[in-house]
């Protein structure tokens, strides 16, 4: 039913013409109601159409008051003013249109009242009666002269009384004259005009007059023209055959009589018509002028709200693209019809929302850029292999990629916001991080760089750290960046690279020498000990024999060394580092209770030489046991067992003995060439064994146990991952 | 909106007040004979004039009454064919100076006084042999229905009058149809 109704909502145009319309049939009204032949069988026809016309727009106006106060109760934008503005304009239709109403039905009823005057209306009813009184004497001589008349037929034969009455008319002055018999039979009659031959006979109710011997006398508008007395009398019977004859003369009235008589007649009658319809006519009248009334006021408040919708529908609209705006939708283009102030101030927001929407896309697509850079240096930052830790001016951690966690040993990412200080608290080599770089963060120097060692569960660490004043328009004045990278392995490395560069040196430039020198000295000694003398001789054969040895004391640490510095194909093949550990064991029996072995059930192979691994084997037993020399109670224990740690399985060799465990100093150098705290020793055991490891992509670290004593830990890839039982999986990384 | 139309039509027939139980105007016969190849009409007209009406004659209006008379031809198969329609038309008015009623038949200008106003209704509903059509018209194997009212011509009453005619029934009185066959 709503949605009817609004679809009532006409346009323009067609309201203006169904006004026009309406106004148009009102004219005609108006015409009609003055008695226009021209529209007055129109007349019921328009009143039907207006009345229509205007129940269609009451019908209208009522659908946009319900549509308006239902938007007021929604509270829709606008709609407040839309109610004002047409208030406003049928208040003002309204007022002149009521005032001009009441004075015009005001007029209306005193001005046709006005028409009739009780003087006039007597004046012509005395006329009308003088008229009557002078026709009444004449009538009364009438009638004389007809009963005269009547009196001369009485013994008239029905023969002679065509010519009788004749005469009877001529002198009598008749238009007329007939004789009628008892049965309404005309006997005879005489008419004057000479075009008519039927005689105006008199009506039924004539001879009921005549039959109580009645005269009948009356004025009568016989003929077209003028009026004329008709006088009925009955005629004296003299035999019973002439019983009931009656006799009828009609009279014309005389010219200028019948004329005057006529205009009293005339004028009377029309104002009594007049008189009468006086009330009609007013109501008439004030139909037509209240349907006008209607039509305009009407039409007036269907105006009021078309062009309160017009003026209020910018305002809505702009209300509407307000609240969008509010709510951050900047498209919405707001349709321009006016080119008044309103209009303008419609284009003015438009454009004020296209360049709100270029912004919002400007600062949405620097925003992704921003953004995608945010995340390419952070994906970068997150696979670098060095560490990368941001630092504000108060010491806080800010971000740390994944490298600096790894390094430090420590999760980084949990840890931001926080003091370096309050992390250094709980993690050590953090707090040693912290000592190491603490003097060049607190100087704030543009860049600096050191290269600091730091320990952990891993062992000693050398990192190589850099760092970098954040300028200011990052965000963090104040604030600093600090790259660091694990420079161990690659010093290591280097240090090794420059050891077998001596041992091969020392192979080829000492050994070379040395055969000539032991010939040489051999050869003295045969050449000249028979030509000296006994003690001279003594001291010969003693330096030689000191040549000698030492030159195979030199040559084998040559061969030592260039062994050393010799990298033969290593053949890898999976074993069993259990067997193996028990081979090498059986060749050391002698040793009896000092060396102990605890080897792990299901170990998985490795991927070894085997005569590698022997020697390995070999080296760490032989170093170990000569460590306990001199030590009570030596005891030497060899244990293999199955680490997984993170994603990756290894068999672990411990070597630990009760000794007196390695000197503080010597533990970060003890797997470099020559370094030993033993009067004997070549100084290479420990640097093959890391050499062989390392050959076998494994890992090797020395520790001192906290019972006394040191442990030699080798760590070797295991070649198939296996699960193993719950007691050798424990991690222990001491 | 059309049912508020429909509604607003229906309305207006609904305000006239009812009809009285006695009619303003009955037929009370009506027949045809054939005379000399032409039919003629007889017929009584049973009139009564409403205070109303007899009120606005005696203030100079003049009343116009019709007799229609409608010649139908019936058709089995479709609608009723109109053969001939007749209407005669009566004006009747007062004559203040005589003081007599005139009874005028318009279609013939034959005009008749009264000073008695039901004579003059009585004469008004007297149609005698009045010539209806020609038998030659005819089909003869056709059958044919005349009906016959008669009425007040609101259409010939002063404007002002002819609202009220039109939601009135005392100032638009009309017989029924008085129907019968031709032969």
């Amino acid at each position: 039913m709503v949605a009817a109704l609004k679809r009532l909502s006409l346009g323009l145009l067609p309201m203006a013409v169904i006004f026009l319309l309406l106004l148009a049939s009102l004219f005609v009204m108006g015409d009609a109601a003055r008695n226009s032949a021209r529209f007055e069988r129109l007349y019921i026809w328009l009143l039907l159409l207006n009345t229509l016309g205007l129940v269609f727009l009451a019908v209208l106006i009522g659908t946009k008051v319900y549509q308006a106060v239902a938007q007021l109760l929604r509270g829709e934008p606008g709609s407040r003013l839309t109610l004002k503005l047409v208030l406003l304009f049928v208040v003002l239709s309204l007022a002149p249109a009521g005032v001009v109403y009441y004075f015009s039905m005001k007029f209306l009823d005193e001005g046709i009242d006005s028409w009739f005057d009780v003087r006039v209306e007597k004046a012509l009813e005395d006329a009308l009666e003088l008229s009557r009184s002078s026709l009444d004497l004449r009538m009364r001589q009438l009638t004389r002269q007809t009963e005269s008349l009547a009196e001369e037929t009485v013994d008239l034969a029905e023969g002679l009384a065509a010519f009788t009455l004749n005469d009877l008319r001529n002198r009598g002055g008749a238009a007329e004259l007939t004789l009628i018999d008892s049965n309404n039979r005309i006997i005879a009659s005489s008419i004057g005009d000479t075009l008519r031959r039927l005689p105006s006979l008199p009506s039924q109710e004539v001879f009921l007059v005549l039959a109580q011997r009645q005269n009948y006398v009356a004025l009568e508008p016989v003929y077209d023209t003028g009026l004329y007395i008709r006088v009925v009398v009955p005629v004296r019977a003299r035999s019973p055959a002439d019983e009931g004859r009656i006799l009828q003369a009609i009279y014309p009235v005389e010219a200028r009589m019948s004329q005057l008589a006529d205009s009293v007649q005339d004028a009377f009658s029309e104002y009594k018509e007049f008189a009468y319809l006086r009330a009609p006519l007013k109501q008439s009248f004030a139909i037509t002028l209240s349907l006008a009334l209607l039509v305009s006021v009407l039409g007036a408040i269907w105006a009021a709200f078309y062009s309160a919708g017009r003026m209020v529908a910018p305002i809505r609209e702009l209300a509407e693209g307000t609240r969008l705006v509010a709510a951050g939708e900047y498209r919405k283009k707001l349709p321009v019809n006016q080119r008044d102030e309103l209009g303008f101030l419609v284009r003015s927001f438009n454009a004020m929302t296209a360049t709100l929407a270029a912004t919002r896309d400007e600062a949405e697509r620097s925003r992704r850029l921003a953004e995608g850079r945010r995340t390419y240096l952070e994906t970068v930052l997150q696979h670098l292999s060095s560490g990368v830790v941001t630092l504000d001016r108060d010491m806080m951690l800010r971000t740390a990629n994944t490298a600096a966690s790894q390094i430090l040993e420590v999760d980084l990412t949990r840890e931001s916001g926080r003091s370096l200080g309050d992390i250094g608290r709980h993690h050590a080599q953090v707090q040693r991080f912290l000592d190491e770089i603490d003097t060049q963060l607190r100087q704030q120097q543009d860049e600096w760089q050191a290269q600091i060692t730091v320990f952990g569960a891993a062992g000693r660490k050398v990192l190589m750290c850099r760092g970098v004043k954040l300028p200011p328009e990052s965000g963090m004045r104040g604030g600093q960046v600090v790259v660091f990278d694990d420079v161990t392995a690659l010093l290591q490395a280097q240090r090794d690279a420059a050891w077998g560069e001596v041992a091969r040196r020392l192979a080829h430039e000492i050994k070379n020498p040395l055969t000539p020198i032991q010939l040489s000295a051999e050869r003295l000694q045969r050449k000249l000990k028979p030509s000296l003398p006994e003690d001279e001789a003594r001291v010969l054969e003693r330096s030689t024999h000191t040549i000698v040895q030492q030159v195979e004391a030199m040559k084998s640490m040559v061969n030592a060394f260039s062994e050393y510095a010799h990298t033969p194909a290593v053949s890898v093949e999976p074993l069993d580092l259990n067997d193996l550990v028990r081979e090498v064991a059986d060749l050391y029996a002698g040793v009896g209770q000092r060396l102990r072995l605890h080897l792990a059930d299901r170990l998985p192979p490795v991927l070894a030489d085997a005569g590698r691994m022997r020697q390995l084997l070999h080296n760490l037993i032989k170093n170990g046991l000569e460590a306990l020399e001199g030590v009570p109670e030596p005891r030497l224990e060899v244990d293999t067992r199955c680490v997984r740690e993170a994603r990756c399985t290894v068999v672990e060799l411990r070597v630990q003995d009760n000794g007196r465990g390695v000197p503080e100093d010597f533990m970060s150098r003890l797997f470099e060439p020559y370094v030993t705290s033993k009067p004997k020793g070549t100084g290479l055991g420990l640097a093959i064994v890391k050499k062989i490891v390392e050959e076998h992509n494994g890992m090797v670290w020395a520790e001192n146990r906290a019972s006394g004593g040191a442990r030699i830990v080798i760590r070797l890839p295991a070649s198939v991952p296996v699960a193993g039982s719950h007691q050798d999986l424990q991690e222990e990384i001491a | 909106m059309g049912l508020l139309l429909a509604g607003c039509l229906m309305a207006l027939p609904a305000a006239a007040p009812a009809q009285p139980a006695q009619p303003w105007i009955a037929v009370d016969f009506a027949r045809t004979q054939l005379s000399g190849g032409v039919y003629y009409l007889d017929a009584g007209i049973h009139y009564r004039m409403s205070p109303a009406l007899t009120d606005a004659l005696h203030n100079g209006v003049s009343l116009v009454f019709e007799v229609q008379v409608q010649v139908a031809q019936a058709r089995g198969w479709l609608w009723d064919a109109q053969v001939a329609t007749i209407t005669q038309r009566y004006r009747i008015e007062y004559h203040a100076l005589s003081r007599l009623y005139l009874l005028t038949h318009l279609n013939s200008g034959a005009q008749q006084s009264f000073f008695r106003f039901p004579s003059l209704l009585t004469t008004l509903g007297e149609l005698e042999h009045i010539p209806l059509l020609d038998a030659a018209l005819l089909d003869d194997d056709a059958s044919y229905t005349v009906r016959l009212r008669a009425r007040l011509a609101v259409d010939a009453l002063p404007l002002p009058l002819r609202a009220r005619a039109y939601m009135s029934g005392e100032w638009s009185p009309v017989s029924d149809w008085y129907t019968w066959s031709l032969r």
